[in-house]
């Protein structure tokens, strides 16, 4: 038997020398032999049985097997120099006769999707999006039952060549955002994206920047909501978080939970959370100010209890509030990395037992424990990681402010943020602004 | 959109207290002062309304457009040049008089310079944002203050301090008819709605304007409650001894209940948010009239952009120069000129409606 062109072979073998996952199998029949090639490590054993191995055991004649071959979804390679690519990305390469055949048989990891890691919801759904980005598909798909549900499909990176679908209900989001957003996945130009993350950085243009303009979630019913609101949604491969796009300072303000409550308890909790915002942002610049500039603003019964327990404090309160900040950020830093089982250990001895002896070692007062866990706590209450991480930074600025210039620097700090909020925009729409008049998609309308 | 209107009124009805209104109608309260406010509520929603009717004959345009359609260069330039420095001017005196009373009254230690430059340096980088974000952080600080406000007015009325005899007595000089300067000064009041000079880029003709007859009753309860209630709380004679009459007052009052003890402090923290607004809102009007005096195109929707460096030079090398004259003046000087400078824009402000009334005549035929 001879090969008419064994220019396919050389190629492949030269390619894949190195590779000791690359494999070669070579099957003689009566009259005709068929010769496949792929790598071991991405491709599914059980799927190259069920469409090369076993068609070609039963297949009477070459004719028969292509056939067979071309309704499995094999395709046609009139192209040689295409084939080193198609083997790195999962396809078999089957050469039969004067033909060469390409068939998608990679083997896909973590299609499970995945419990709610981030984003808890007390009732609601409990399961995240997996790491397959066609699972991750066919979530929403199945969640989102319309055909205006519209996919594209981009490969971003040049190394990692990582699969990205853009999706959108093609009749709600603004052609003027699509655009955007094609124009920029197309202009990204570097090795490696594996993350949302990275992708918003790429997306944003700019190098440095702090408040997230896109939301990272990984949670298929905000994806939904999200998508019926006209945004528009990036899934990358191997990652199980997605982008929405345009995001305003509310969505990051919002959690799941709030469509699945009665309006009064929902609109309470959101009030709470903005107050817990307020909290995480000016307590530690309003105590500087409070302290070291006008102890007189607060009503005297309450000054002199703060003055006391602040008596064996030897310095002044901005050192007493960096000092424990930098504990507390330290503490959360150090419980996110620790393995869990260490991870409790960590906050047992930082928060209760260093907190208890720094106030009585007279290094802090007791009042400001209380702020700092305040603090911490409150900042723990914005529901998207992205913002909240965004809010931890933002308070060291005011307190730079507050060492300075007082309660005049923490409200003119505030009114700046407000500002500079404001003069934001994620993708052309205003980041911060009252009353959007977003379309009401999952709660009953005013008229009904 | 046109809720927008409203917030730069109501705005501009809350910062009287930082442009010495009520200090100048308490010292001529024997001399026509609340006749003066009456005539004032008439001539302030006049122009009001005159002057947003006017322009709903330019839709999606600001003055600067309007005057390059309609007015020869040599008209316009100084028009502009002469607008552009009132409105920069009317922020610089509100920051000029707050960081003195913050000086005083808040942080008597902190060095005055230095405390401007910090607050310029804020206002100039806001106001050269874009005006969209100008019109929404005007929103979302007017409504984050106008509660306290409205607290605090409710808490001053109802307070067993206020003497409501005080206020009978100074109610009996109506009859005296005001002078010119009164009602310049009392229509202050009513100045906000002349932001839309620039801010009338971004009302579209479809955007309906309702509640007009709101603004004269605003006016006139601003009005009153700024005029009487320092003379309830101080006296008919008492209430001249002060030259910051309301932080006085604000002083006066008491939460017996509250986290913060004395009103004073709630006061000036809200009026620092307030003037804060002001200022950024007057200086990014002020610059964007001037900077179309230099640009040779005109302004298109799309050049709303998020900051513009013209802008911010406008305003910070503005700042300095009056500043620096500033070390010429006395504390009463400027309070006199302040004085002036409210009567100046009375006159101006009466001139620039007539021409744009007269103009949106011509346009409409």
């Amino acid at each position: 038997m001879d090969f008419n062109n064994t220019a396919v072979s050389t190629l492949l073998q030269e390619t894949f020398k190195a590779s000791n996952d690359f494999s070669t199998r070579h099957t003689v029949k009566e009259h005709w032999a068929v010769r496949y090639y792929y790598l071991t490590s991405l491709c599914d054993s059980i799927k190259l049985n069920e469409s090369i191995e076993k068609p070609l055991l039963s297949s009477q004649s070459a004719e028969d097997f292509i056939d067979t071959l071309l309704t499995l979804g094999a395709v046609k390679q009139p192209d040689v120099s295409k084939l080193p690519e198609l083997i790195i990305t999962g396809h078999v390469v089957i050469q039969l006769m004067e033909n060469v055949f390409s068939l998608d048989a990679k083997k896909s990891l973590n299609t499970q999707s995945q419990e709610v890691k981030i984003e808890h919801v007390l009732m609601g759904p409990q399961k995240a999006l997996s790491e397959d980005l066609l699972t991750n598909i066919n979530i929403i798909r199945s969640r989102y039952q319309k055909h205006e549900l519209h996919l594209e499909q981009y490969v971003l990176g040049r190394s990692s060549k990582t699969e990205t679908a853009l999706l959108f209900d093609v009749h709600l989001a603004k052609p003027h955002i699509l655009d955007r957003v094609r124009s920029k996945l197309l202009s990204i130009d570097v090795d490696i994206v594996h993350s949302t993350g990275q992708l918003e950085i790429l997306m944003n243009n700019r190098r440095i920047s702090l408040f997230p303009t896109m939301i990272t979630t990984e949670r298929p019913d905000r994806i939904v909501l999200n998508l019926s609101q006209g945004k528009v949604v990036l899934l990358l491969q191997g990652s199980p978080f997605a982008l929405v796009l345009p995001a305003v300072f509310f969505d990051f303000m919002s959690a799941m939970d709030d469509l699945n409550q009665a309006y009064w308890i929902s609109t309470g909790l959101i009030v709470i959370r903005y107050i817990a915002l307020a909290i995480a942002l000016t307590l530690p610049a309003l105590y500087i100010s409070l302290i070291s500039f006008n102890p007189e603003v607060t009503r005297i019964q309450l000054t002199m209890s703060i003055a006391g327990s602040r008596a064996a404090v030897p310095y002044p309160s901005y050192f007493e509030v960096l000092f424990m900040l930098f504990l507390i950020e330290a503490l959360v830093e150090a419980s996110l990395r620790l393995p869990k089982f260490i991870g409790s250990t960590a906050t047992t001895v930082g928060g209760l037992i260093l907190g208890q002896a720094a106030q009585q070692a007279g290094l802090v007062s007791s009042i400001m424990i209380i702020i700092t866990s305040a603090v911490a706590i409150s900042n723990f209450v914005i529901p998207i990681n992205t913002m909240s991480a965004a809010m931890r930074i933002v308070k060291y600025p005011l307190i730079l402010l507050a060492i300075l210039f007082g309660f005049i620097g923490t409200v003119a700090g505030m009114f700046f943020l407000i500002g500079y909020l404001a003069n934001m925009r994620s993708f052309d729409e205003p980041y911060l602004k009252l009353f959007l008049g977003e379309r009401r998609t999952s709660r009953p309308n005013k008229s009904r | 959109m046109i809720r927008y209107l409203y917030y730069m009124i109501i705005m501009c009805m809350l910062i009287n207290i930082m442009l010495n209104v009520p200090t100048f109608l308490i010292e001529r309260r024997y001399d026509g002062a609340v006749m003066g406010i009456l005539a004032a509520v008439v001539s302030g929603s006049l122009c009001a309304v005159v002057f947003i009717k006017a322009l709903r004959q330019f839709p999606n345009q600001g003055l600067p457009e309007i005057f390059r359609s309609y007015l020869p260069p040599a008209i316009r330039v100084p028009l502009l040049l002469y607008l552009g420095i009132m409105w920069l001017i009317a922020g610089l005196i509100v920051l000029i008089t707050f960081s003195r009373i913050l000086q005083r009254f808040l942080d008597p230690d902190i060095d005055i310079l230095i405390l401007r430059i910090f607050l310029i340096l804020i206002c100039s980088f806001l106001a050269a944002g874009s005006s969209r974000s100008i019109l929404y952080t005007a929103e979302i600080v007017i409504l984050l203050h106008v509660p306290f406000v409205a607290l605090l007015l409710v808490k001053a009325l109802g307070h067993e301090y206020m003497d409501w005899e005080a206020v009978k007595a100074v109610g009996q000089f109506v009859r005296k008819t005001p002078d010119l300067e009164i009602i310049s000064v009392a229509s202050y009041i009513f100045t906000g709605y002349i932001n839309m000079a620039v801010f009338n880029r971004f009302f579209r003709k479809e955007d309906k304007i309702r509640g007009l007859w709101l603004i004269p009753l605003a006016g006139f309860a601003v009005l009153f409650t700024t005029f009487f209630i320092p003379i309830g709380y101080h006296g008919t004679e008492g209430v001249a001894s002060f030259i910051y009459v309301w932080v006085s007052t604000a002083d006066s009052i008491r939460m017996e209940f509250g986290f913060v003890e004395r009103v004073i402090y709630m006061f000036l923290l809200i009026y620092l948010s307030i003037s804060l607004l002001f200022i950024t809102m007057t200086w990014h009007v002020g610059a964007e009239l001037l900077k179309d005096v230099f640009s040779k195109k005109q302004w298109a929707q799309e050049d709303d952009q998020r900051f513009n460096w013209t802008r911010w030079l406008i305003c910070l090398l503005f700042s300095p120069t009056c500043i620096v004259t500033l070390r010429f003046l006395n504390e009463k000087n400027y309070l006199e000129l302040t004085d002036e400078w409210l009567i100046v824009r009375y006159i101006s402000e009466v001139a620039l409606v007539l021409i744009v009334f007269w103009l949106g005549r011509k346009a409409s035929k």
